[in-house]
């Protein structure tokens, strides 16, 4: 576990394209063993749809690579991006931009390419939270930001006509998802699909190439990151106390762990982005993007996703707090975890409260960046 | 300063006071911790009064914190906000010491009254909020956490129409967020001041944003066809929510309806563009067809519901109308019928927990058992009927006068003609239960605690008052009307 934060850090840090590529393969290979943890039959075949998947997203972005340094000689990333207009023809840029987001787009679970991400849910709790909401996914999406703004520029997407079908893939993802998550009666399933459509929240974010639109997805990265684990850590700890894995099971779990269903509330409705959470704000950010690249429809999709979002996570609090608990824990008295599980959650929930109100701290760094990226 | 720290800490207090009590609040409570749910809605109360003479004396409170959530916390309170700010406190006082007696010995009061404290902060802050983006949260709150009163005793059907209510609220939040979303786009402004100013340079907002706008406000204030809801939520929350909901909270939707069109938009231009026209119609289906659904309806609970309903049309009317006099109906309006109705839900709520039914064919002889609560459902009844002196008349009457002035014949006879079915349907009821004989010795039951009986009789002194006397209300209330008209 712990090599798998040092990886992902380094992709983050990453300055070229290949130092990124290598520690993006580490990544894949890091978090298989985690995957098939329980080495049940189930997790082994979800590991290999994961490998597999990987596998084939990361010899499309090897291809890509390849592309790219034939054409201009450098992998450094630069913020007025790789390949210059002038030196490749459109058709070719195109090529390579879709190879690129194709390949990414494996561990960002956009469509067509997500379905490897529920698999992988075999996984332990923890590392659902961690890789599958976070690390894993997030570098694809981090890798698609590199794409499209260090490695090819927003002109250059524009004026090859690609930014049309990454919104709208990324809005297919959006709505799609969420309709799954919808029918998902396994809880973490549903999470899972939920990841994916909070994922390409932030894909269309960045798809809008406009500022507003660029601090939101990064602002939902962080908020993402922070709502989902928190989910997960209570998912996990229901999981682990009562052995519940189906939503309907769920009955009256809020009267035997108050805190950690409050806390589930608090991350779904900050999910829902209802204000004051974290997720209100990236959302405003997101909407305000899409305004400023020009497009209405895109806040409608934003908006039938909260609304899908609502119908997928509400139920389980709804379920939790007021519906009559089943027989299974009807007699235990109190099903609270330790405390060292409990606080974790408690001050992730607390600090998704917080960014609601006070998002200035990251939004310093975040603006730095919009400044940087959309000078040149 | 003073009045900054005055209406700061009616937002705030009682969201420090309603944490304290979900942790502490037992069901066999101690005295104290009762002073204590009331303290901050008794000095909200108090700041309300404080602030009257400020206001009258023309003075507007504005200020903001730009330091917390995007674009900063805006407080602006003028004479329409006060007036819903005045009603909001004086109801959830009541409410919350009839309470103590209602509610008792039911389950989950912590839950119960700690999050009534919030839901007062809702309503009260989107009278108080002086920017779009601030009022949107504070409408959140108001819409949302009501849920959680109305869901209260979690028996299946009142789950099924509880989560109506919450995705019904959802969809009108999605259209609000909408419509605030694009008019910062479009304005690069929230504060509904500089707002206002650009209405008045002639700068128009897109239609879309109207319609998204007015389909938020409505859903929330029940107006037709968005009041599916309405019925469904109110027989199955406990009786104190059906008072306030009734009182306030679909009220909040109407008072987003007055900020966007006197303070978004510019209302002649509402007026040539044929919004008003649409808007009168709207109206006048939710007065015939609230009046008419109450009309054959035989649970207590639901026909008051149906009858809020045809109340909110003639608020809605009196504002859509656009002229002085209709709006000062209007708001006044919001001030008589906030008190009738919270006293009609809250001695529903005393039958109900007296005689365990609220079939009013039950409800044969209950004047001789409870006459006091009897007598105070029967001023409030006629107060919404329109009779004189009560309150009630004051509204209808203004609203009647603002029909004429927009020679609107037709709109008055739709008042006329829903007075009459009010009379068709309150009436019986209040007959039924002093002037039969045969049933009266039917019960065996007396008049409800004190704590109950306090707030029916204080709340019915209010409906007596507002309509006997010049009330600052009614100032108010005429400052507020020429002040939006400019």
């Amino acid at each position: 576990m712990l090599a798998c934060l040092g990886i992902t850090m380094g992709i983050a840090f990453a300055s070229n394209l290949f130092t990124f590529y290598v520690f993006y393969e580490f990544l894949t290979f890091g978090t298989y063993p985690l995957v098939i943890h329980k080495q049940t039959e189930t997790s082994f075949e979800a590991g290999k749809k994961y490998l597999f998947y990987s596998l084939f997203g990361a010899a499309l972005i090897l291809l890509g690579i390849i592309a790219v340094f034939w054409n201009s000689n450098t992998l450094v990333f630069n913020p007025g991006g790789i390949l210059k207009q002038n030196l490749i023809s459109l058709t070719v840029g195109r090529m390579i931009f879709l190879v690129f987001f194709f390949g990414f787009g494996v561990k960002a679970a956009v469509f067509p390419l997500h379905s490897w991400l529920p698999s992988a849910m075999t996984a332990p709790t923890p590392v659902s939270a961690l890789f599958h909401a976070v690390a894993v996914v997030k570098s694809g999406v981090f890798a698609i930001f590199r794409l499209m703004y260090f490695v090819f520029s927003p002109e250059l997407v524009k004026t090859m006509g690609l930014q049309l079908p990454v919104l709208w893939i990324a809005s297919l993802t959006i709505i799609l998802s969420s309709l799954f998550a919808v029918y998902q009666q396994n809880i973490k399933k549903r999470l899972a699909y939920s990841t994916i459509s909070q994922l390409s929240y932030i894909v269309l974010g960045f798809a809008f190439f406009s500022p507003d639109g660029i601090k939101g997805a990064l602002l939902h990265m962080i908020n993402h990151a922070l709502l989902k684990i928190t989910l997960f850590f209570c998912v996990g700890n229901i999981i682990l106390r009562t052995g519940l894995n189906e939503v309907n099971e769920l009955n009256g779990i809020g009267k035997k762990m108050p805190i950690t269903a409050t806390c589930f509330t608090l991350a779904s409705i900050g999910l829902v982005g209802v204000p004051p959470t974290n997720g209100f704000v990236s959302k405003w950010f997101l909407s305000m993007g899409s305004l400023e690249a020009g497009e209405t429809v895109y806040i409608i999709v934003l908006m039938i996703s909260a609304l899908l979002t609502a119908a997928y996570l509400l139920p389980i609090c709804i379920r939790s707090f007021f519906f009559q608990e089943s027989d299974k824990i009807k007699h235990q008295k109190n099903l609270e975890p330790s405390a060292k599980m409990l606080v974790p959650v408690i001050i992730l929930a607390g600090l998704s409260l917080y960014l609601g109100f006070y998002y200035s701290i990251p939004m310093v760094l975040i603006e730095k960046t919009v400044e940087i990226l959309l000078k040149l | 300063m003073q009045t900054i720290f005055l209406s700061t800490s009616i937002i705030v207090l009682p969201l420090i006071i309603a944490p304290i009590v979900y942790f502490s609040y037992q069901k066999k409570s101690s005295f104290l911790l009762k002073i204590l749910i009331l303290c901050p809605l008794a000095i909200a109360f108090l700041n309300v009064l404080i602030l009257f003479p400020i206001i009258l004396r023309h003075k507007l409170v504005a200020f903001r914190f730009d330091f917390i959530f995007p674009h900063g916390i805006s407080i602006y309170i003028n004479e329409l906000s006060l007036i819903m700010g005045f009603i909001t406190t004086t109801l959830w006082l009541l409410v919350t010491f009839y309470s103590f007696d209602y509610m008792a010995g039911k389950n989950n009061l912590n839950r119960y009254y700690s999050f009534l404290l919030v839901s007062f902060t809702g309503c009260v802050g989107v009278a108080f909020a002086g920017n779009l983006l601030t009022q949107f949260l504070f409408f959140e709150i108001a819409s949302l956490v009501p849920y959680i009163l109305i869901i209260h005793d979690g028996k299946p059907h009142t789950i099924t129409a509880a989560n109506k209510y919450l995705y019904m609220c959802l969809m009108a939040s999605l259209a609000l967020f909408f419509s605030v979303v694009y008019t910062y786009f479009l304005t690069d402004t929230l504060e509904f001041a500089e707002l206002k100013n650009l209405a008045k340079q002639g700068i128009v907002l897109p239609t879309s944003i109207f319609v998204s706008f007015i389909l938020g406000y409505a859903t929330k204030a029940g107006l037709f066809p968005l009041h599916i809801w309405l019925p469904d939520a109110y027989p199955v929350a406990p009786s104190p929510f059906g008072s306030l909901s009734s009182g306030i909270m679909i009220k909040v939707g109407i008072f987003g309806i007055f900020k966007l069109f006197f303070e978004i938009y510019d209302f002649n231009l509402i007026n040539q563009l044929g919004w008003g026209t649409v808007l009168q119609v709207i109206a006048g289906i939710t007065i015939l067809l609230g009046s008419a659904m109450a009309l054959n309806e035989k649970n207590l609970k639901k026909l008051l519901a149906y009858s809020s309903i045809s109340q909110m049309g003639y608020i809605l009317l009196g504002t859509s109308l656009l002229n002085n006099r209709a709006l000062l109906g209007a708001v006044f309006h919001l001030f008589s019928h906030s008190f009738a109705k919270g006293t009609l839900f809250l001695c529903a709520g005393a039958i109900k927990q007296k005689t365990g039914n609220l079939n009013i064919d039950n409800m044969k002889g209950l004047g001789y058992k409870m006459p006091i609560t009897m007598a105070c459902f029967t001023i409030s009844a006629l107060s919404m009927i329109g009779i004189p002196p009560l309150s009630g008349f004051v509204s209808k009457w203004y609203l009647g006068l603002g029909c004429l002035d927009a020679s609107m014949p037709l709109y008055l006879i739709i008042l006329l003609v829903s007075s009459l079915m009010n009379a068709i349907y309150f009436l019986p009821i209040t007959i039924n239960a002093f002037f039969t004989s045969e049933t009266q010795k039917k019960f065996t039951i007396n008049e409800v605690p004190f704590k109950m009986l306090f707030s029916i009789v204080s709340l019915t002194f209010g409906t007596i008052l507002g309509g006997v006397f010049r009330t600052p209300i009614l100032i108010l209330a005429k400052t507020a009307a020429k002040k939006l008209l400019i």
